[in-house]
């Protein structure tokens, strides 16, 4: 009995656990389009300093917010990044990657090494940076970009993202650790300010009216139930108040107007 | 069965002094508020002329908002408002009920202000899902969430004054005599007036409404609030228009009630229920909660079947009704000696404004013709036809009789034809320049016309000088009718 209630306890605390670590959502795009993302200084590893604001004022920036110690998604993910860049022309002519550290620990060094560790350390279309440790929250959040600390691991916990700014508003983002070429180039077809057709779409959608199979076709979903209820419940809202017992009175006319 | 007289004598209804008192004080809210929001729809086309250059789009969009759901909660209101006065004469409506409206309207006014012309929400009267809540920088999210809460609080307000005629009707009326079935059955036990019919129709039909907007906003609180999941936006879509189309064209009904009430009093003639009258209303209840399908002709994932749905139901709810006023209406007058005062002239136009818009509208929802005219201008044509010289002059020509009957004032021959003709020619001018603008293929909702639809600009500019003719008549119409208000309120 009692090693029966140690392994639901265990199941209980990883299901906890687990449910704790998939917290952390990707940032929405629907939510953050347009939003405006704040100016932070940019601490670069040659000992320049710049800002956000002062690169997107030059060209449209993808921007990428990581850090140097990181022992999870950031490397895979920028190498992809990397690769997807090569694919797309234009970084460092008509768009510049940014890559923030998140990190308040995080020296331009770091960063420095992080780029050279990436083969990315000359290459005019990327810049890595550190900010101003008070600066990190406000843009990560701008963006829709959620993170934390966790003690244990001595690791940050975060989504990855690419984040498209132009005029200093969030334009577009582009989730997951593989970033593909043909993602990219729609990203930055959009800060060139190009038109791209068909974007794709949420996959989590609540009370769908319709459901589309191939072999099936059009099948009614939970949403035709949500659009019939409001009469449904209308009407039986009448047959309440039509329910009561009537009461003549005599002081009121049954005649017709005039 | 409780008999009918069918002399034609006036019978003075219990009015209680407390109804008249809340009545005539919508009647100023009203007189203040339709002014202020037709001088909106002017600045619109004042910047679409580009008389002004600098009036910026957000600015624009957020002034149509306003605009927009102004008026069509200022004309449902005054609809509820009217009818609860004049149904009073046969049901018990609850004056608490009316101040809880009242209340609800004030405060949902405020904060739709603070919203708008403050907060900059521009996403249009019917809040069209996602731009509420994805203002893509337009607006901040605290005018979006004052927005919601003007809506909630009027939606709160209204759905309890509804209830409340209904529970009117219910404590005299069973459910099948409000809704004329005796007529069909040829088995009248109580004599139905058309007022209580309409309203019946009116009021189950406006309740769905009021319940749909409110799994609407349920449905933007969730995804605002809650994690990455997103509503199906044709979902949002249906919901918006069944809500949106259901409160128009209840408004619209309400009006109608009234003039099947009041033109009787100036064409000394009875207007009755019966078989045909009946049929026709319980058909408009039926099919006009399906006639908003013709709403999302352009939305390619909904069901072709329903869009074959939304055509067939918005030529039948349409027909029915209009028909049996429109030869109700001409039978009622002809040859019936009616002196044409202002309160006549008013509900007579109205019912042809709804024959003129309600034919547009018909046209409108054929779904080959929608295909062309879904974003041209006449769209806003054909609604502010059946809405402005419609309704609108329905509900002036009702507002205009119950003061009058309250008040001892004067009336003057030559300032109400003044009113009939400049609304007239300036509601009817300034509708043809929409006309010709859709006929144009000029785009609606552009806050400026530059370009290959320059044309527009020249549009709006003859527009501006008849909403200003029409502003004239309706400053005199609001004198006239304030010093009837004010004496009446003296009176009681």
């Amino acid at each position: 009995m009692h090693t029966l209630l140690v392994i639901l306890l265990s199941l209980l605390l990883t299901a906890f656990s687990a449910a704790q670590e998939a917290k952390i959502p990707a940032p929405s795009e629907a939510r953050q389009l347009g939003v405006a993302v704040p100016d932070v200084a940019l601490h670069m590893p040659d000992g320049q300093e710049a800002s956000l604001a002062l690169v997107w004022a030059q060209k449209p920036v993808v921007l990428a917010l990581v850090f140097s110690r990181c022992s999870g998604i950031c490397s895979p993910f920028l190498r992809s990044a990397r690769e997807a860049v090569r694919g797309v022309p234009g970084a460092g002519l008509d768009y510049t990657v940014v890559a923030v550290s998140i990190d308040p620990d995080d020296t331009p060094e770091r960063m420095a090494a992080m780029a050279k560790g990436l083969e990315l350390s000359n290459d005019p279309g990327w810049i890595f940076a550190t900010t101003d440790a008070a600066s990190i929250r406000p843009l990560a959040d701008a963006v829709g970009f959620d993170y934390r600390w966790v003690p244990e691991r001595q690791q940050f916990e975060h989504p990855a993202a690419l984040i498209g700014i132009k005029d200093g508003r969030c334009a577009r983002i582009l989730t997951g650790g593989q970033v593909t070429r043909a993602r990219l180039a729609e990203l930055v077809t959009e800060l060139r300010g190009g038109f791209v057709s068909v974007y794709p779409g949420t996959t989590n959608v609540l009370f769908r009216c319709f459901d589309y199979d191939p072999v099936r076709g059009f099948e009614f979903g939970w949403g035709m139930l949500v659009l019939v209820a409001p009469t449904a419940l209308g009407l039986a809202l009448v047959l309440l108040i039509f329910a009561r017992r009537r009461r003549p009175d005599a002081h009121l006319t049954t005649t017709h107007a005039p | 069965m409780t008999t009918s007289t069918d002399v034609v004598e006036s019978t003075e209804a219990p009015v209680a002094a407390a109804l008249r008192s809340i009545t005539l004080r919508w009647v100023a809210t009203a007189l203040v508020l339709f002014p202020v929001l037709v001088l909106l729809g002017l600045v619109m086309r004042v910047a679409q002329s580009d008389l002004v250059p600098d009036l910026d789009a957000t600015r624009f969009y957020s002034v149509m908002t306003l605009h927009g759901v102004g008026m069509v909660g200022l004309w449902y209101t005054a609809g509820m408002a009217s009818v609860c006065f004049l149904l009073s004469r046969y049901v018990r409506v609850s004056v608490l009920a009316n101040k809880v409206g009242f209340a609800s309207t004030l405060i949902g006014v405020a904060l739709l202000l603070v919203s708008t012309l403050i907060g900059k929400f521009g996403a249009g009267w019917y809040f069209l899902y996602p731009l509420p809540i994805r203002p893509l920088g337009a607006w901040e999210s605290w005018a979006t969430v004052t927005f919601f809460a003007a809506i909630a609080v009027l939606g709160v307000g209204w759905t309890i004054w509804s209830l409340d005629v209904l529970r009117a009707i219910a404590s005299r009326y069973s459910l099948t005599e409000a809704l004329g079935w005796g007529y069909l059955r040829g088995n009248v036990q109580q004599e139905v007036p058309p007022m209580v019919l309409i309203t019946t129709v009116s009021i189950i039909g406006a309740l769905v409404g009021l319940v749909t907007a409110v799994v609407l906003l349920v449905l933007y609180a969730v995804e605002a609030l809650g994690g990455d999941a997103a509503n199906d936006a044709l979902l949002m879509k249906n919901l918006v228009f069944l809500f949106g189309h259901l409160l128009v064209n209840i408004t619209l009904y309400l009006g109608v009630a009234v003039v099947y009430e009041v033109l009787p009093h100036y064409a000394k003639r009875p207007w009755k229920t019966n078989g045909k009258v009946a049929l026709a209303w319980n058909v408009v209840l039926v099919l006009v909660m399906f006639a908003y399908l013709h709403h999302l002709y352009m939305d390619f994932a909904q069901l072709r079947e329903l869009q074959l749905l939304g055509q067939v139901t918005s030529y039948l709810s349409s027909v029915p009704a209009a028909i049996m006023s429109i030869f109700g209406t001409l039978a009622l007058v002809y040859r019936s000696h009616l002196k044409w005062s202002l309160a006549p002239a008013l509900l007579f136009s109205g019912v042809l404004g709804w024959v003129i818009g309600g034919i547009g509208a018909v046209i409108d929802s054929t779904i080959a013709v929608n295909l062309l005219f879904h974003n041209t201008l006449w769209v806003p044509a054909h609604f502010h036809t059946y809405f402005l010289m419609g309704v609108v002059l329905m509900l002036l020509g009702g507002v205009y009789h119950i003061c009058d009957k309250a008040s001892t004032c004067e009336r003057k021959a030559g300032r109400e034809k003044l009113v009939f003709w400049l609304t007239a020619i300036g509601g009817y001018g300034f509708l043809l320049m929409f006309y010709i603008g859709g006929a144009a293929s000029i785009p609606r909702r552009y806050a400026t016309y530059t370009g290959n639809i320059s044309d527009g600009q020249g549009l709006a500019l003859a527009s501006v000088f008849f909403i200003v003719l029409f502003l004239a008549g309706l400053v005199i119409y609001a004198i006239e009718t304030g010093r009837r208000c004010l004496g009446a309120a003296k009176a009681s």
